[in-house]
């Protein structure tokens, strides 16, 4: 009886082990996830009690039909993430290149490369704020006295240049986070690999094409799946620096769904903004790994 | 004789102890108020007001908590819809129609005919709050002081460039011109293009389109007029012929006052409101309180906001509440109130009191609001949908035409039909 019991332990054992964190899962993601997608299918505004009920599809026909910030909306969230995603990389791969070599103080470089991935969004917002003040700010003066302005710019109150001061401020905080990751990634490259590439008379520029790309390659397409996510979902960066504006020119689709839901307290069409978003984000995930082949060496 | 005096003596002392006695034998409640907009200047504001309330009614604790003015109507929904709204807020209208509309204020019409200041408490302030609910007519908050859109000026600025105040939109333009000197950084206007800039931007612009109601009988508003595209298309060219900072894009209310403090804006237009915020920059001497300008027609609009104290009806200390929020609209308490906030009391006694008396910009308010040729304008706060549009579209409108995307006569007509649909729609359901 005991070593039947035993043997069904051992049998189930992965599944008890990791049902606290299915457990966690359905808790935290499962539930809320649900909640909205049940809130998406109602009239749900607080400022209008009398008229709450079931609404079917119409908050989704509303979003297809009627609502043009909607559109206006994906189209600034795919232009903002892919800029701040595809120049965190790109330098964050420069940094992870450059602090993987054998360098004095490496140690010290790296906790200040790596440090402003500590600060938070709103804090990471208000510095850049400040430091693109029209009035007052460190670049305005910066290009004066260089003799290349010659009066203050506005910065935050044209919709370009709004938007490349979030994007300069969210790709900032975001190069450590690659650097990390691929530095890690390319410490795990055999020395071996790049002695023979450079007895065959491999170049510097086709050992990294050939041999350090496909190396981290699998990272890569993780990190910038990932914080594609993340940016697109992001809200406290672009919340606290310029509030979607001016004339809504940096106006995500996550900020607009707060504002929705929680300015105007419309919290059903706000719901079925955010299953749209969701739907969106999971098909991106679906397709961009497969067009990268992401995990087809495991399958092979 | 000696011997009666010292009788009257004791018995007055013997009475003092009595109601000494059943104050101290009522029950201690605790009320909470929440202040929603927990600026520095209101904290402290509030706080010297609950000292001066618990020390008057000492069984009764308030426990105050101030909500960020950005967040406040965020909060204040979602503790309606879980239950957990306090006792009594103070109240602006703003917020008062997201509370209305979700049915969470107590009326207060029986409780203000008790009001030991009933006598001073001026009905057309009263008539105002209840314009919130025209079906019923009902007292939704008590209303303390009022809020009427003017503009501020700097005398030495106009002094120095010899501009006299102007008094008619014609002469306001042309002062807008001559204060601006860009080279020096100085501009005629203080264009609010930031957050709130339809607050005044709608109200500058019904004053000089003539709009002295928006709607008509039948539902139709009335800012979409030949007039109207002409007024916010002058008021927008401020902006767009460079007599207001670059930056104005992004102004809201704390650019606006700094600026005008630095001197980097000549005038600038908010209400009382504003006041002591520019007492921490500039003298008296140098803040000078102009009425709007009369528009071609010989009059002016402005809007009339009352602001005061509300009880929410899930308050389980109603009686105690209403002792608090009776109290704070007592003339003794107004005067802190105008104090820290600035404005026109309800509470007529207040403007016998010093410092209120003397003060000049509070009697300019009051001047210009009972003006004849004053016309107060009520916001549409019936509409449910109302400040919503305003917050999303109008807001989102006045960037892009001082940005040049969007033209402004277009813009406002689009305005118009919103709004008409959304009063054709609120009379149809309420006839």
């Amino acid at each position: 009886m005991n070593h039947k019991r035993s043997r069904l332990l051992h049998r189930y054992m992965p599944q008890l082990l990791i049902l606290p964190a299915i457990l966690m899962v359905l808790l935290i993601c499962i539930y809320p996830i649900s909640h909205v997608i049940q809130l998406s299918f109602q009239n749900y505004n607080l400022l209008k009690p009398n008229k709450n009920g079931y609404a079917g599809l119409a908050n989704y026909l509303q979003i297809i039909q009627k609502d043009k910030l909607f559109l206006h909306t994906l189209k600034i969230s795919v232009k903002w993430s892919v800029t701040v995603v595809l120049f965190q990389f790109l330098l964050g791969l420069m940094t992870a290149m450059v602090l993987n070599q054998k360098w004095r103080f490496g140690k010290v470089y790296r906790v200040i490369l790596f440090s402003p991935w500590a600060v938070a969004g709103v804090m990471t917002a208000i510095m850049w704020s400040i430091m693109f003040n029209s009035n007052a700010g460190v670049v305005n003066d910066l290009l004066l006295k260089l003799g290349i302005l010659s009066e203050g710019m506005a910065w935050m109150s044209q919709s370009s240049t709004a938007f490349a001061v979030a994007c300069v401020a969210a790709v900032w905080r975001g190069i450590p986070f690659f650097a990390i990751t691929i530095l890690a990634a390319l410490s795990g490259i055999s020395e071996t690999l790049y002695e023979s590439a450079a007895v065959d008379g491999a170049s510097g520029i086709k050992s990294f094409i050939y041999i350090t790309l496909p190396q981290i390659k699998n990272t890569i397409v993780t990190t910038t799946m990932l914080r594609f996510i993340w940016t697109f979902n992001d809200v406290d960066l672009i919340y606290s620096m310029t509030d979607g504006g001016p004339n809504n020119a940096t106006l995500t689709l996550p900020v607009y769904i707060m504002r929705m839901s929680i300015n105007n307290l419309n919290y059903g069409y706000g719901s079925a903004l955010a299953v749209c978003l969701l739907v969106l984000l999971i098909l991106f995930t679906f397709i961009y790994m497969r067009l990268c082949g992401y995990g087809s060496e495991l399958e092979k | 004789m000696k011997k009666l005096l010292a009788l009257l003596l004791v018995l007055t002392m013997a009475l003092c102890g009595v109601s000494a006695f059943a104050e101290a034998e009522k029950e201690p409640v605790t009320i909470t108020f929440w202040n929603i907009n927990g600026s520095e200047i209101r904290t402290e504001m509030f706080n010297k007001l609950i000292d001066m309330f618990e020390a008057k009614y000492p069984w009764i604790t308030v426990e105050y908590f101030g909500l960020p003015f950005e967040e406040a109507n965020q909060k204040l929904a979602v503790a309606a819809q879980t239950d957990t709204l306090p006792d009594c807020s103070d109240a602006t209208i703003n917020a008062m129609v997201t509370m209305a509309a979700m049915d969470k204020l107590e009326p207060l019409d029986a409780y203000v005919e008790t009001h030991f200041e009933r006598e001073h408490i001026s009905d057309s302030f009263l008539t105002s709050v209840r314009g919130m609910d025209p079906i019923e007519g009902r007292l939704l908050y008590m209303p303390i002081y009022a809020q009427a859109t003017h503009i501020w000026y700097r005398t030495d600025l106009f002094e120095a460039a010899g501009v006299e105040p102007p008094k008619t939109m014609d002469e306001f333009y042309a002062a807008v011109e001559k204060l601006t000197d860009a080279e020096k950084g100085q501009y005629g206007w203080g264009f609010r293009g930031g957050a709130g800039n339809h607050y005044e931007g709608t109200i500058l612009i019904a004053n000089e389109a003539g709009v002295d109601a928006y709607f008509d009988a039948e539902g139709n508003c009335n800012f979409g007029t030949e007039r109207g595209v002409e007024a916010i298309t002058n008021y927008t060219n401020i902006f767009k012929n460079g007599y207001a900072p670059k930056s104005s894009v992004e102004a809201a209310y704390m650019e606006l006052t700094t600026d005008f403090g630095n001197g980097v804006t000549a005038m600038f237009a908010h209400h009382l409101g504003s006041l002591a915020q520019l007492r921490t920059m500039l003298d008296d001497s140098q803040i000078g309180y102009l009425p709007l300008p009369l528009n071609k027609d010989g009059f002016r609009s402005t809007k009339l906001d009352p602001s005061g104290m509300c009880m929410y009806n899930t308050s389980e200390h109603k009686e105690e509440t209403w002792l608090f929020i009776e109290f704070m609209s007592s003339a003794e308490a107004s005067v802190l109130w105008l104090l820290g906030e600035g404005g026109i009391p309800a509470n007529v006694k207040t403007l016998e009191l010093d410092p209120i008396c003397n003060d000049p910009y509070i009697a300019a308010a009051i001047e210009m609001v009972n003006d004849e040729a004053t016309h107060i304008i009520p916001e549409a706060n019936w509409l449910t949908d109302y400040w919503t549009h305003r917050n999303e579209t109008v807001f989102a409108d006045i960037q892009a035409i001082i940005m040049g995307d969007k033209d402004a006569g277009e813009a406002i007509m689009e305005w118009s039909d919103a709004w008409s649909e959304m009063q054709k729609t609120y009379l149809a359901e309420n006839q």
